[in-house]
């Protein structure tokens, strides 16, 4: 049973990761609290629920429409939002306040079109499969390989591309990075080019999984912003470690409590971690001038 | 044909929001000059070299940049034009190593690894103390090394024209001496122009051709630094 449990917190926790590395090499580089991030993730389902059920494509053919479009949504609000406000130099509470109201438009628009109830991508009992006395469904070993291919060439694309390399440095000093003539405008689509991807294949992941409705973005943006603070701000592959830790308490504690206590635990946690350690699991001391 | 006048700039005025802060000003740096502007502080001597750099626009008036009219240019596209400005106190991206922060120097510009490989080993040349440390986290390094470092990044895509925002400001007395001597060595080694604005008057007059005296917002004197020192123009405009 608590092995059962901790393989479902992990799993959980690929999705988990899949989002907050979205997130956090948005606002790590831009400083933009990208809460639209939200708003793409539940699009991005949709998405996938109109070619896949409506439309009746197969399901690789509407995946590969449904991460197009995310890609296409966050370069879309980086051009016609939040680039411009950053060229004005406005400070980032206009681009969250900004982030908010794209998230609400995009949820209305799809509550408007598709109604407010729960909608299934894959009626039936999904195949699972038994390794000793562990089950996993189908979906879950995809939420499991999708994250363990695409986490290492998250990491080396940072690493090793020069454009990693180039995210890194504007996520470090913007200033130094406009000085020494980084093109920078490029370096943001490029991030929300990304993080976006991450959103729209996390998304799909999860319409699979349990289905969709409008609210969904709401508490995966939320999780991601946790994930980022808990890894530690700055830190780009980080965040999957908090993904997994999270997972992990949340779906350990419903031995003891009920499972409709597993938003309250995220957010103790995130108080008990902004009261102990504000820096983060992987927070590094820095000296004081590299601040 | 060569060009020998590297830099001018015709009335510039400059304002942040509505308070203007440059009125006028007109300045040349030639070939292989290190041209300093010093002055009190207010003067504007910062803000001027933002507007050279492409970093805040004029108002009114125009800078030639070899030849070339940049008055509205960007500072990605000054870059390439083969200006290098240094921040304030040399900063650099800590949390990459010391040879990432050389290389993004260099990334910019889509040269071959070969010639990056180049001119880094020349930098590494020029401070050997970069090549030890070339694995570390940029963090790590002391104030000196991270101005060496600074100005590593610029050096290492051979500018032609240098702009030196305070390069001693927070440094100990005796890197400051390395740091004056290490912009002189670069001029004579690499042939650039420099404009410095210092506070440290009397190392800027140390290695200077030219100086600028700015007085709020224009120029008040123009001479070479041995006039500027025979004369003590320096203590008059400081104390006046």
């Amino acid at each position: 049973m608590i092995i059962q449990l901790i393989i479902n917190g992990i799993t959980v926790g690929c999705v988990y990761a899949l989002v907050a590395l979205g997130f956090g090499i948005i606002y790590n580089t831009t400083r933009v609290f990208h809460f639209a991030h939200g708003g793409i993730y539940t699009a991005s389902a949709y998405i996938l629920y109109t070619a896949n059920v409506i439309l009746g494509l197969n399901i690789f053919l509407s995946f590969v429409i449904t991460i197009t479009f995310s890609v296409l949504f966050g370069i879309v609000i980086e051009t016609l939002i939040y680039s411009p406000l950053f060229k004005r130099n406005s400070p980032n509470i206009l681009s969250l306040i900004s982030s908010i109201g794209v998230y609400i438009f995009l949820v209305n628009l799809i509550a408007m079109i598709f109604g407010n109830n729960t909608k299934i991508l894959r009626p039936g009992i999904e195949k699972t499969y038994q390794f000793a006395s562990v089950i996993l469904t189908r979906i879950q070993v995809f939420e499991l390989v999708t994250f363990l291919l695409l986490f290492p060439v998250f990491c080396i694309f940072l690493k090793k591309s020069k454009l990693g390399k180039s995210i890194k440095a504007l996520s470090n000093n913007s200033t130094l990075a406009i000085v020494i003539g980084i093109n920078i405008n490029r370096v943001r689509l490029f991030v929300f080019a990304i993080g976006s991807l991450l959103a729209g294949i996390a998304a799909s992941l999860v319409a699979l999984d349990v289905g969709i409705d409008p609210n969904i973005g709401l508490s995966a943006v939320l999780t991601a912003a946790v994930v980022v603070i808990l890894s530690g701000v700055g830190n780009f592959e980080g965040a999957a470690l908090g993904a997994f830790l999270l997972g992990l308490i949340q779906n350990l504690v419903i031995i003891e409590i009920s499972a409709r206590w597993q938003d309250t635990i995220t957010f103790i946690i995130l108080i008990v971690f902004l009261l102990f350690r504000p820096q983060g699991i992987l927070g590094k001391q820095i000296r004081l001038e590299e601040k | 044909m060569t060009i020998n006048t590297f830099l001018r700039t015709n009335n510039i005025e400059a304002s942040y929001g509505k308070k203007k802060v440059l009125h006028g000003i007109s300045i040349e740096v030639q070939r292989s000059e290190i041209v300093s502007i010093i002055g009190p502080n207010g003067a504007g001597k910062s803000t001027f070299q933002k507007v050279v750099f492409g970093l805040l626009k004029p108002t009114k008036g125009n800078i030639i940049f070899l030849d070339q009219d940049i008055t509205r240019n960007s500072p990605r596209l000054n870059n390439f034009l083969g200006m290098g400005y240094f921040i304030q106190g040399g900063k650099v991206f800590t949390n990459l190593s010391v040879e990432e922060n050389l290389e993004l120097g260099y990334y910019v510009f889509k040269k071959t690894d070969t010639l990056i490989e180049e001119s880094k080993q020349e930098v590494f040349q020029l401070f050997p103390v970069l090549n030890k440390y070339k694995n570390k986290r940029a963090g790590f390094l002391s104030g000196g090394e991270k101005q060496m470092l600074s100005l590593g990044m610029l050096l290492i895509r051979r500018p032609r024209l240098l702009l030196f925002d305070e390069p001693s400001a927070g440094l100990a007395p005796l890197m400051v001496k390395q740091i004056t001597k290490k912009i002189k060595d670069i001029r004579n080694r690499y042939g650039v122009s420099v404009l410095m604005v210092e506070q440290n008057i009397s190392q800027a007059l140390s290695i200077s051709d030219k100086v600028y005296i700015f007085r709020n917002g224009k120029v008040e004197t123009c001479d070479t630094s041995e006039n500027i020192l025979k004369e003590k123009m320096v203590g008059k405009i400081f104390l006046s």
